[in-house]
C-alpha cells in the first residue's frame, strides 16, 4: 500500500514537473488576481445596477439622469466581462500546478477549500462563457440565462471573498514586488509550486525565456485587444475598430440596431392594423387615441440612447408625445407611475413599469419617429416608449395601452 | 503600507484576523444565498443542465485547454531555440493573444452559422451578427504576425548593435 502511494506520488510529481514553469509564482498569481478581482467587482456592481433597474425593490429609487448612465454602466459591464476572459484564463494558468498537488486532500479543511475553489473556477468559467455567448442572442444551454447569470454572480463574488480570506496571508506577502526582484538581474531562485510543497530550483536551472513582466504585458495587451475590438458596439470612439462585437452602431432601420423584431414578437399583423389605437386609463376613465390624434398633439424631440442589456447602445433622435402630456390629458398628477402594455402579450417585453421619476421627465416620450422618419415596424411602430437612463428591455415597443396608476 | 509593516509578525494582527473572519463569513453566507436561490428558481432538469455545464467547463479547461497550451509551448520552445529571450517573449505573446481571441471569436462564428437570418429557426434580425468575423479574425492573425515579425527583427538589430558596442 505504501509502495502504491509512493508510485502515485512519483507519477503526480512527474506530471507536475511537466506543467511546472518558473513563471508560475505566487507574485504572478497575486498580480493577476488583483486585476481579475477588480474586473469581477466592476461586473458585479454594474450587474446589480442593471438587475435592480429591471426588478427594483420597493424602497429603491432610480433617477433618469444622466441620460447616458445605463449606456455607460452596461457598456462597462460587458466590456469588463470581456476583459475578464483573458484575465481568468491566465490567472487559472498561473495556479494550474496546484491542481496536481499530492496528496489531493490533506485534511477536512483542505478538502473544503478545494471544493470552494472548484466552485469558484467552474462558476467563473460558465459565467463568462454564457455571458459572452448571450450577447450573440444565442442560448445553447438548458437553463434560463438571466436567472443563472444573476445568482451565479452572487456565488462567484461570495466564493471570491472566501478565497481572499483563506489566501490573505499569501496575498499580503506578495502584494508588493520583492526587493530581490527589483534589481535588473534574474531572480536568484525560482519557486515551483506543486501543491503542498514548494520545490525550490537553483537559479539558472530552467532556461525559460519569458519573464513575468513579458507575460503580464501579454495579458494586458490581450485584454486590451479583446475589449478594443468589441466595445465599439457601446462606445462610439471605438466603433472604427469594432471587429468582433455582435452589433455595429449605425446599422439597421433608421441607422439603429434592433434587439427584438416584430416577427420575433409576433406583432407584425396587429402593429400594422389600420385601426390601431393607444388606450389610456386612469381611475376608471378610459380614452383611446389614434395615430393621427397622437400626431396632432404637441410633439417633442429628444436625443436619447437606446441601450441594451447585451451591452450595445446607440444614440438617436426620438420624436413623439411627452408622457407628461398624456398624464395631463387624463387628469392624472404628473408624478404618477404608469404601466405600459405592448401588443406583444407575453414575456419580459410585454409590459413595463414607468415609475414617476421617469414618467414625469420631459424627455420621456411615447415616440412616433426615429431619426426624422416614422418608426420602423421593428423599432416599435406605431408607438413606443423612450425614457432616459433605462435598459432597452423596458423601452416597451408596439404600445397599445398605458395604464396610469394611482 | 510599507513592506516592513507586512512582515510575518503582523500576519496575525487583529486587523488581519478580523478582515479574514469577516470576508470568510460574508463569503459563506453569500454562497449559501446564491446557491439557495439557484436551487429554488431552477427546475430540476435546468439544475442538472447547469451542473453539467459547470463540470464540463472545468473538464474542458483543466483537461484540454491547459495541457494543449503546455504542449504547444514546449514545441514552440524547440522551434525558437536560437532566439533571444525578448524575441521569444514577443512570439509567445503574439501567439497567446491570437489564441485567446480565436477562442472568443469561435462561439461568435458558431452563433452566426446557427442563427443565420433567413434560415429556418434562424433569427429574423439582420442587425446582429452581421460581420465578416472569419475574415476579420484572419486579418487579426495577419496583423499580429506582422507586428511580431517587425518587433523580433527590431530587437535582433538593436541587440546586435548593442553587442558590438559593448564588445572589447
Amino acid at each position: 500500500m505504501d509502495r502504491l502511494t509512493q508510485k502515485i506520488q512519483a507519477g503526480v510529481d512527474a506530471a507536475g514537473a511537466r506543467f511546472a514553469s518558473p513563471l508560475r509564482s505566487k507574485r504572478l498569481t497575486v498580480v493577476l488576481g488583483r486585476w481579475l478581482g477588480l474586473a469581477f467587482t466592476v461586473c458585479f456592481a454594474t450587474g446589480l445596477y442593471s438587475h435592480f433597474l429591471q426588478q427594483p425593490l420597493p424602497w429603491m429609487l432610480f433617477l433618469p439622469r444622466p441620460v447616458w448612465l445605463y449606456q455607460l454602466t452596461q457598456g462597462v459591464h460587458v466590456a469588463t466581462g470581456t476583459a475578464a476572459i483573458p484575465l481568468l484564463l491566465f490567472k487559472l494558468w498561473s495556479v494550474y500546478a496546484q491542481l496536481l498537488g499530492w496528496p489531493p486532500i490533506r485534511s477536512v479543511l483542505h478538502a473544503l477549500e478545494r471544493a470552494t475553489i472548484a466552485m469558484l473556477v467552474a462558476a467563473s468559467l460558465v459565467e463568462l462563457t454564457t455571458g459572452l455567448i448571450n450577447t450573440f442572442d444565442w442560448y445553447p444551454w438548458p437553463f434560463p440565462f438571466r436567472t443563472v447569470h444573476y445568482w451565479l454572480a452572487w456565488v462567484i463574488v461570495s466564493s471570491l471573498a472566501l478565497h481572499i480570506a483563506v489566501k490573505l496571508p499569501i496575498i499580503r506577502e506578495h502584494w508588493s514586488r520583492k526587493p530581490a526582484a527589483v534589481g535588473s538581474g534574474p531572480e536568484p531562485q525560482a519557486q515551483l509550486e506543486t501543491g503542498a510543497e514548494t520545490v525550490t530550483l537553483p537559479a539558472g536551472a530552467p532556461e525559460h525565456a519569458v519573464s513575468r513582466r513579458a507575460l503580464l504585458a501579454t495579458v494586458g495587451i490581450t485584454s486590451a485587444v479583446a475589449v478594443g475590438t468589441t466595445a465599439g458596439q457601446s462606445f462610439r470612439w471605438l466603433s472604427a475598430v469594432n471587429l468582433f462585437a455582435p452589433r455595429q452602431q449605425d446599422t439597421g432601420p433608421a441607422g439603429v440596431p434592433v434587439n427584438r423584431t416584430a416577427a420575433q414578437a409576433g406583432v407584425s399583423g396587429t402593429a400594422l392594423a389600420p385601426g390601431w389605437t393607444v388606450t389610456l386609463t386612469y381611475q376608471g376613465r378610459q380614452r383611446s387615441l389614434t395615430l393621427a390624434q397622437l400626431r396632432a398633439m404637441p410633439q417633442s424631440t429628444g436625443r436619447l440612447p437606446v441601450a441594451c442589456v447585451d451591452g450595445w447602445s446607440q444614440d438617436a433622435v426620438w420624436r413623439g408625445v411627452k408622457i407628461v402630456d398624456l398624464m395631463t390629458l387624463m387628469g392624472a398628477p404628473a408624478n404618477s407611475d404608469a404601466l405600459v402594455h405592448s401588443l406583444e402579450q407575453a414575456g419580459a417585453y410585454g409590459r413595463s413599469l414607468l415609475p414617476a421619476a421617469y414618467s414625469q421627465d420631459p424627455l420621456t416620450l411615447l415616440a412616433l419617429e426615429l431619426n426624422g422618419a416614422p418608426l420602423d415596424l421593428d423599432h416599435g411602430y406605431p408607438a413606443r416608449i423612450m425614457a432616459p437612463g433605462r435598459p432597452g428591455v423596458l423601452q416597451t415597443k408596439w404600445v397599445n395601452r398605458i395604464q396610469v396608476l394611482g | 503600507m510599507r513592506a516592513a509593516r507586512l512582515k510575518p509578525t503582523t500576519a496575525t494582527s487583529p486587523v488581519v484576523r478580523l478582515t479574514r473572519l469577516a470576508l470568510g463569513a460574508a463569503g459563506v453566507v453569500g454562497i449559501a444565498y446564491g446557491a439557495g436561490e439557484l436551487l429554488t428558481h431552477l427546475k430540476v432538469w435546468e439544475l442538472v443542465g447547469l451542473l453539467g455545464w459547470l463540470a464540463g467547463a472545468v473538464v474542458l479547461h483543466d483537461g484540454v485547454l491547459v495541457p494543449l497550451t503546455t504542449l504547444a509551448g514546449g514545441g514552440l520552445k524547440r522551434i525558437t531555440f536560437g532566439l533571444g529571450a525578448l524575441q521569444q517573449s514577443i512570439i509567445r505573446g503574439a501567439l497567446l493573444c491570437g489564441a485567446v481571441m480565436t477562442l472568443m471569436v469561435a462561439p461568435l462564428l458558431k452563433a452566426r452559422s446557427v442563427l443565420q437570418p433567413g434560415k429556418p429557426g434562424g433569427a429574423a434580425n439582420r442587425t446582429i451578427l452581421d460581420g465578416a468575423y472569419g475574415t476579420r479574425l484572419a486579418l487579426l492573425w495577419l496583423g499580429l504576425a506582422i507586428v511580431a515579425a517587425v518587433a523580433v527583427a527590431a530587437v535582433g538589430l538593436y541587440g546586435r548593435r548593442k553587442v558590438t558596442k559593448t564588445r572589447p
